[in-house]
């Protein structure tokens, strides 16, 4: 049993050991890096450099970060091997992407079924 | 042939949506284009208040609140550096008119409703914001001396592109 709790610590060590945190820079109305390489596991924090308030917003991977004022930042960590387009809400202009490596198909907004 | 015109007349001008001339650097002083600075957001906030209260398009709506809240903001930056350089803005030709134009045209849309109120406030925000753009880039990004002011005028440069995409966006739909 003793086993198999380290083996179980061990196996989660080793997952948070290989796990990366990325940055995006949010400054001059843009998400910089646009595309942003990760793996399920990883982390990414989005800091607000810019001089208006700006947001993370994803409505099909369900990502919203809520509004960030200058200075503020937010982190998500990815869960699921998915990549997905994200916005800025407040500025449709602003777009940028999270892209997870070994996944399929990226998320989009459902389409609504035929019902004929 | 080219058409110049003093700065002061083209802003005025653009914001009575009159036919725009090419901008003439007027060779500003910094405490000058701190007070055109913010003249120019204050002009942009009032219309959007205006279309707050009178708009019923979803997109028209948001666009607004979104031209108080970034200018504003830019507004709330540019007073707190003029503050802490010890500069007082200097009202000057330009940020007159600015404000005189700016109400000639809350006047004219003030009388109009629904469809007619949508397309005339978008119409001008695009104008707006392609001619404070030409005025960033041509006579008051060169024509700030101080370093920190310089670098704020470069900094919310990219806020006056992203407007100005945004209002060609829901310009396009309202067609």
């Amino acid at each position: 049993m003793k086993s198999v709790v380290v083996a179980l610590g061990l196996m989660a060590w080793a997952a948070t050991a290989v796990a990366a945190d990325h940055r995006v820079v949010i400054e001059g109305m843009a998400f910089t890096p646009k595309v942003v390489a990760v793996k399920p596991g990883d982390t990414i924090t989005w800091v607000n450099q810019d001089i208006v308030v700006h947001n993370v917003t994803a409505g099909a991977a369900g990502i919203k970060s809520g509004d960030l004022k200058p200075g503020q930042s937010w982190r998500h960590t990815v869960r699921r091997g998915v990549s997905f387009d994200y916005l800025c809400s407040l500025h449709p202009v602003m777009t940028g992407r999270v892209q997870v490596e070994g996944e399929g198909k990226p998320l989009r907004p459902a389409r609504p079924r035929s019902t004929s | 042939m080219t058409i110049k015109k003093p700065l002061a007349t083209v802003l005025c001008a653009l914001l009575a949506a009159a036919p725009l001339g090419a901008v003439h650097a007027a060779n500003p002083n910094d405490a000058q284009i701190a007070a055109i600075v913010v003249a120019a957001n204050t002009v942009d906030i009032d219309a959007g208040k205006l279309a707050e209260s009178k708009t019923k398009n979803k997109d028209v709506r948001a666009f607004a609140q979104r031209m108080v809240a970034d200018h504003s903001g830019v507004n709330k930056q540019a007073v707190a550096l003029v503050k802490k350089l010890h500069v007082t803005p200097e009202a000057n030709d330009t940020s007159k008119s600015l404000t005189q134009g700016g109400e000639t045209t809350r006047d004219r849309l003030k009388g109009l409703s629904g469809h007619d109120f949508d397309k005339a406030y978008v119409d001008n925000e695009v104008s707006y914001h392609e001619t404070v753009l030409d005025a960033l880039d041509k006579t008051l990004i060169p024509g700030a001396s101080n370093a920190e002011l310089k670098a704020l005028l470069v900094k919310v440069r990219p806020a006056f592109v992203a407007h100005l995409e945004h209002a060609k966006h829901i310009q396009a739909e309202l067609k």
